[in-house]
């Protein structure tokens, strides 16, 4: 059962783990009201979580919004995360597959990608990011 | 994850509740028609108040009630003296204050201020204005008490929102019970989520049972938690290190398979952390480390 | 157990076939330079090939001082000794940890049968 979101949902001020918390409690609830698998729950929920902690981390403050999308042949979530922070420098080094020796993955991005369907990232220096991370539902 | 207005400067505030200098004026003029009818005010308002549910309990006694109608009675003066610097607001403040501190609640609150309004306005006015002045008049005090009301909801709903704050971390430390379910070995079922505070406290409940007890295990049950991200998971080797400086073997019992795929599509390396689907299967690896075996009674 | 060495906060004696250093206070910059100096010395003397180093009295550990107990470890690997801390206290380990430093350099448990248990491990 979908819920009948026509417009996006939309959390700003994310600022503190309380804020990530509460995020991540939301994503939960809302992912399994649209009747997603437990492991899809699990994918969505962990990558909102991932994004809402980056932002809290290199940011301090940023924005996320919950929207269902509907395209040719399929539909399903999509989370979007923007903050104005500093940015990724080097974005292509950002999301390739390196792994640090010592489980720090820094940013995580690669990681987070591998729990969507659909991943897409912009971000510049001293300009922010946004990270839009999407799941199908069929 | 709401707006954090501190100490906003004075310009700021009356822009803000669309006030000027000449409403302040109007205000002052009308507060020299009624301040004289204070005592009429007084005696109308407490008539009104006894239908209060939370009359008895707020006036407890008449020093209560005479403490309380002489703040009423300065509230008032200040008002009408219109006189917006940095005291005023605080003034303001110190009310939101007092009001968290015993306990009134917002509706009773707001019905008052609304009842006073109707009294100032109406009953205490004597019709001596022209009617575009008395316009002007009432005009201005609404936006003035507004402003008055904005203050005090801000700061009554923070305090209110911090005595919530510091009764639910008290709760969550009464809610790490770590049990020692067999001799040398520590138990914790973690639920819910686990942020960097939750996890301190973890940390802390844990090294102190180990150090109580001389425990070699401990299991650290999550299957009532969500999800395992790569900050969990770093929370989690932390412990695991932490009680392993100590003696104590970690493991984590409760892993689900959707938290298994999690971890590994996001590439985490769990450093050689002992994780296992249930607590069945840790306690049985916590007994042989322990130097224990199970065996039924009916086996030889 | 016989006293082998005591002085400058630190207390050395021999436990079954390991060193046992008793640190009798915190662990003061003139501590741990004592408590590394004569260490090394017994080593050699007694030819032991483990050592237990009795950390309950210590109330507080920064990371300077965590570093140099990292670095006394690596000097009695060099010298051929295994090495074991024993009564890590919860608050230094909490502490430690909240100083993100690598816990996991280090081998520790709660008491010297535990201990020379560890050094017995292969």
């Amino acid at each position: 059962m979908k819920p009948s979101m026509e417009m996006a949902t939309v959390w700003r001020n994310i600022r503190n783990d309380a804020d990530v918390a509460m995020l991540v409690a939301y994503t939960f609830t809302l992912a399994k009201q649209c009747g997603f698998s437990p492991i899809a729950v699990t994918e969505i929920t962990t990558g909102a979580s991932e994004l809402a902690t980056n932002i809290v981390k290199y940011a301090g403050e940023g924005v996320m919004s919950f929207s269902w999308v509907v395209v040719k042949n399929h539909e399903g979530l999509e989370v979007m995360a923007e903050d104005r922070g500093p940015g990724i420098k080097n974005l292509e080094l950002a999301m390739s597959e390196h792994y640090s020796t010592k489980g720090t993955l820094g940013l995580g991005l690669p990681g987070t990608r591998r729990l969507a369907d659909e991943f897409e990232i912009s971000s510049a220096a001293e300009m922010g990011t946004r990270v839009l991370f999407r799941k199908w539902k069929n | 994850m709401h707006e954090n207005t501190s100490q906003t400067s004075i310009k700021d505030v009356m822009r803000l509740h669309d006030i000027d200098e000449v409403d302040l004026e109007v205000v002052r003029k009308y507060g020299a028609l009624v301040m004289p009818r204070m005592s009429e005010y007084i005696t109308h308002f407490y008539e009104w108040m006894r239908e209060l549910p939370e009359y008895q309990a707020l006036m407890a006694n008449d020093e209560v009630k005479k403490r309380a109608q002489s703040a009423q009675l300065n509230y008032w003066k200040t008002f009408f003296s219109a006189h917006l610097d940095e005291a005023y607001l605080e003034d303001r403040r110190r009310l939101g204050e007092t009001h968290a501190r015993i306990g009134l609640s917002l509706p009773s609150y707001f019905a008052g201020m609304n009842y006073s309004f109707v009294l100032f306005t109406k009953k205490l006015y004597d019709g001596g204005l022209f009617s575009e002045e008395y316009g002007k008049a009432v005009a201005a005090i609404t936006k003035l008490l507004h402003l008055d009301t904005t203050i005090v909801v801000e700061t009554y709903s923070r305090l209110i929102n911090e005595r919530i704050n510091d009764q639910s971390r008290a709760l969550m430390e009464m809610s790490t019970p770590v049990t020692m379910i067999w001799q040398d070995i520590l138990m914790l079922p973690v639920v819910g989520i686990i942020d960097s505070k939750r996890a301190q406290d973890i940390m802390a409940a844990i090294l102190l049972k180990i150090s109580e007890t001389r425990a070699r295990v401990f299991i650290m049950d999550i299957s009532g938690v969500a999800i395992v991200d790569s900050g969990v998971a770093n929370h989690l080797i932390k412990i695991t290190k932490a009680t392993r400086l100590m003696g104590c073997t970690s493991l984590i019992s409760g892993v689900s398979p959707s938290i298994a795929q999690t971890i590994v599509h996001l590439g985490i390396d769990i450093e050689g952390m002992t994780t296992h689907a249930t607590l069945r299967d840790a306690l049985e690896q916590a007994f042989k480390s322990v130097g224990i075996r199970m065996k039924r009674l009916d086996e030889a | 157990m016989d006293e082998r060495e005591s002085g400058g906060g630190v207390a050395i004696s021999v436990v079954e076939d390991a060193l046992l250093a008793c640190v009798q206070s915190d662990l003061r910059p003139s501590t741990m330079i004592a408590l590394q100096s004569k260490l090394l010395q017994q080593v050699i003397k007694v030819a032991a090939k483990g050592v237990m180093v009795d950390l309950s009295e210590v109330d507080a550990l920064d990371v300077d001082g965590f570093a140099s107990l990292v670095d006394l470890t690596q000097m009695l690997k060099i010298m051929g000794a295994k090495t074991v801390f024993i009564g890590f206290r919860p608050g230094v380990v909490a502490g430690l940890v909240a100083l993100d430093s690598d816990l996991s350099a280090l081998r520790g448990c709660q008491t010297i049968r535990q201990a020379l248990d560890l050094l017995h491990e292969t």
